[in-house]
C-alpha cells in the first residue's frame, strides 16, 4: 500500500467504528462531499446506518473496488448480495440512499422491483405486509379508474 | 397469532427511493400498485418516466380497435400524471393505423421539458417526426428507430444532447452533420444507417464513443479530442476514387483513442488506396489498448498494411483481434507471422 493512502473512520449509530481507505469510502457521494468540503475531522458519524448494515455496505464497496475483477464475477457477487431477508434489504436501501451511492441503490431497487413484478396486488400486500385500507367501494373505483391495467 | 410480520417498511421508504423502484416495473405493474393501499394510490402518477410498448394495448378482444385502445390508455396516463414526463420511451409499436395520435403525444412531451426520448417504429412503417419534435430544447438523450428526420430550416440542433442513437432513420448527410455539430455536449453517438450517405464531418468536442454501421463515403473526425472508442462498419465496399485524405493523419485529432474496431471495408476506406507496407501514423496512438479488425479478407498480404501501420503506431496495445472471413483462413498463418514481427517487443495478448 502506498504511503499516500488515507484512511477514514466511520462511526455507525450503534457506536461501532470502521476504518476504511478513503478511496473506497468515497464511493459514497455523501462522504465524498464531506471530504471535498474539508469538513472531515477524525471520525465521520453515520447516524442513519447501523454496524450490521455497514459491514454489508463495506463488503460491497471492497468487492466493487477490486482491481481487475471481471464483470461476471461482480454480477455473481451482486446476485448473492441481494439474496437477503427483506429487513436487511430495507436497511441496505436506506443506507445506500443516505450514503448516496447511486450504483448500489440502483441494484437494490431493482431487486425490490423484481420481488414485486408479476404478482397480484394481494400477493404483493402479503409479501410486503401492506395493509389494505380501502373499502370494497374504493377498490372498485380504483379498478375503474385504471381499467386497462387490471384487465 | 401471527404478529411477527415485519412492519410495512416498503410503503414508508423515502419518496425518491419508491419512485426508483416503481420506475423499474413494467408500466402496467406500476399502475396496478395504486390498489395496494391509500399511500400507494397515486405513487405511479409521480414518476417522471413513461415507457410504453405494444404489450400495453394488445388485447384479445377483437371488437376494440387498436388506435382507440391506445388513445384511451394514453389519455388515462396523461390525465392522471402529476409531474412532467422527462423520460418517454415508445417501443415495439405495430398495429397502429396511422400516427396522428403519436404526433399529439410528441407535441405533449415536447412542451413539458422532455430530456430523454426513445421512439422505435417498425421497419415497414417509419414515422415522420412532427415539427414539435424539433422544439425539445432540453433533450439530452435521444434514440430513434425508423424515423424520418426532416426539420424546418430554422432548426439549430439540440444544444443539451449528450447521447444520440439513430437506427435506420431517413436523414440527409447534411442534416446529420448539422445535428451532430450543433450538439456540443455530445458524448456518445451510435449511427446505424443503411441508406447511402456521402461525406459527413463530425465536430463534437466532448465525444467519447462513436459507433457507426452503414454505407458512407467518408467520415471526417476533426474536432473530437476526447474520443476513446471508435467503431466503424461499412456495409459496402468503398468506391475506388475515395481518398483525398491521408490515412497516416486520420487519427491525429483523437490521440487518446483506447478502443478501435474496424471492419474490412472501413479499413479500405480509411486506407484510401495507400498500401505502403512501411507506413507509420503521423503521431502514435499512445492510448490504444484494444484493436479489433473484423471480416478481414485478403487477396494480397499488402492489403493488411493499414492494419500493420496501426499496430506499429500503437506502442501500448494490449489486445489485438483479427477476424478473417472464413474463405481466407488459409493465409492466416502468414498474417500472424507478419503481425508477430511487428509486435515482438510488446507485451501482447493476441487472439
Amino acid at each position: 500500500m502506498s504511503s499516500s493512502t488515507k484512511f477514514l473512520t466511520l462511526k455507525t449509530n450503534d457506536k461501532e467504528e470502521f476504518v476504511l481507505d478513503e478511496a473506497i469510502a468515497i464511493r459514497s457521494q455523501t462522504i465524498k462531499n464531506m471530504v471535498e468540503d474539508d469538513c472531515v475531522s477524525n471520525v465521520i458519524p453515520l447516524p442513519n446506518v447501523d454496524s450490521k448494515t455497514m459491514i454489508k455496505v463495506i463488503e460491497y464497496w471492497k468487492k466493487h473496488s477490486e482491481e481487475g475483477i471481471s464483470k461476471d464475477k461482480l454480477m455473481d457477487f451482486d446476485k448473492a448480495f441481494v439474496k437477503v431477508d427483506q429487513s436487511i434489504l430495507y436497511a441496505l436501501i436506506l443506507a445506500a440512499n443516505f450514503l448516496n451511492d447511486a450504483e448500489m441503490l440502483d441494484m437494490i431497487c431493482q431487486e425490490v422491483a423484481n420481488r414485486i413484478k408479476g404478482k397480484t396486488p394481494e400477493e404483493i400486500r402479503k409479501e410486503f405486509n401492506i395493509e389494505n385500507d380501502f373499502t370494497p367501494e374504493e377498490e372498485e373505483e380504483i379498478r375503474n379508474e385504471n381499467v386497462w391495467a387490471f384487465e | 397469532m401471527e404478529c411477527f410480520l415485519p412492519p410495512d417498511v416498503l410503503s414508508n421508504l423515502p419518496e425518491n427511493v419508491l419512485a426508483d423502484i416503481l420506475i423499474r416495473l413494467p408500466l402496467r405493474d406500476a399502475v396496478r400498485s395504486s390498489i395496494l393501499s391509500k399511500k400507494w394510490r397515486y405513487n405511479w402518477c409521480r414518476l417522471p418516466q413513461l415507457s410504453l410498448d405494444q404489450t400495453l394495448w394488445d388485447t384479445t378482444d377483437q371488437s376494440i380497435c387498436f388506435v382507440t385502445r391506445f388513445t384511451d390508455i394514453i389519455y388515462h396516463l396523461l390525465a392522471l400524471h402529476v409531474v412532467p414526463i422527462t423520460k418517454f420511451i415508445l417501443s415495439d409499436i405495430a398495429n397502429l393505423g396511422n400516427y396522428s395520435k403519436i404526433d399529439n403525444l410528441v407535441l405533449f412531451v415536447s412542451k413539458n421539458g422532455i430530456q430523454h426520448l426513445a421512439l422505435q417504429f417498425p421497419k415497414h412503417k417509419p414515422y415522420k417526426l412532427p415539427s414539435s419534435f424539433f422544439t425539445c430544447s432540453r433533450m439530452s438523450h435521444l434514440s430513434l428507430h425508423h424515423c424520418s428526420i426532416q426539420p424546418l430550416s430554422t432548426f439549430t440542433g439540440f444544444s443539451e444532447l449528450v447521447k444520440l442513437e439513430l437506427n435506420e432513420v431517413t436523414i440527409s448527410s447534411e442534416m446529420l452533420g448539422c445535428l451532430i455539430s450543433h450538439s456540443q455536449l455530445l458524448e456518445k453517438l451510435v449511427l446505424q444507417i443503411s441508406s447511402i450517405l456521402d461525406h459527413i464531418q463530425i465536430d463534437a468536442p466532448k465525444l467519447k464513443s462513436f459507433d457507426f454501421t452503414g454505407n458512407i463515403e467518408l467520415i471526417s473526425l476533426k474536432k473530437v479530442p476526447f474520443l476513446l472508442e471508435l467503431s466503424l462498419f461499412n456495409t459496402v465496399a468503398p468506391s475506388l476514387e475515395t481518398g483525398e485524405h491521408d490515412f497516416t493523419k486520420y487519427f491525429e485529432s483523437f490521440p487518446n483513442l483506447e478502443h478501435l474496431h474496424l471492419d474490412y471495408h472501413s479499413l479500405q476506406l480509411l486506407a484510401a488506396g495507400s498500401y505502403d507496407i512501411e507506413a507509420k501514423l503521423s503521431s502514435p496512438l499512445n492510448g490504444l489498448k484494444c484493436l479489433c479488425l473484423s471480416d478481414i479478407c485478403l487477396d494480397e498480404l499488402a492489403e493488411l498494411s493499414p492494419a500493420l501501420c496501426l499496430i506499429r503506431s500503437s506502442p501500448y496495445l494490449q489486445d489485438v483481434q483479427i477476424k478473417l472471413t472464413e474463405y481466407f483462413d488459409y493465409i492466416w498463418l502468414d498474417v500472424t507471422v507478419q503481425i508477430a514481427s511487428q509486435m515482438s517487443h510488446k507485451p501482447l495478448q493476441s487472439r
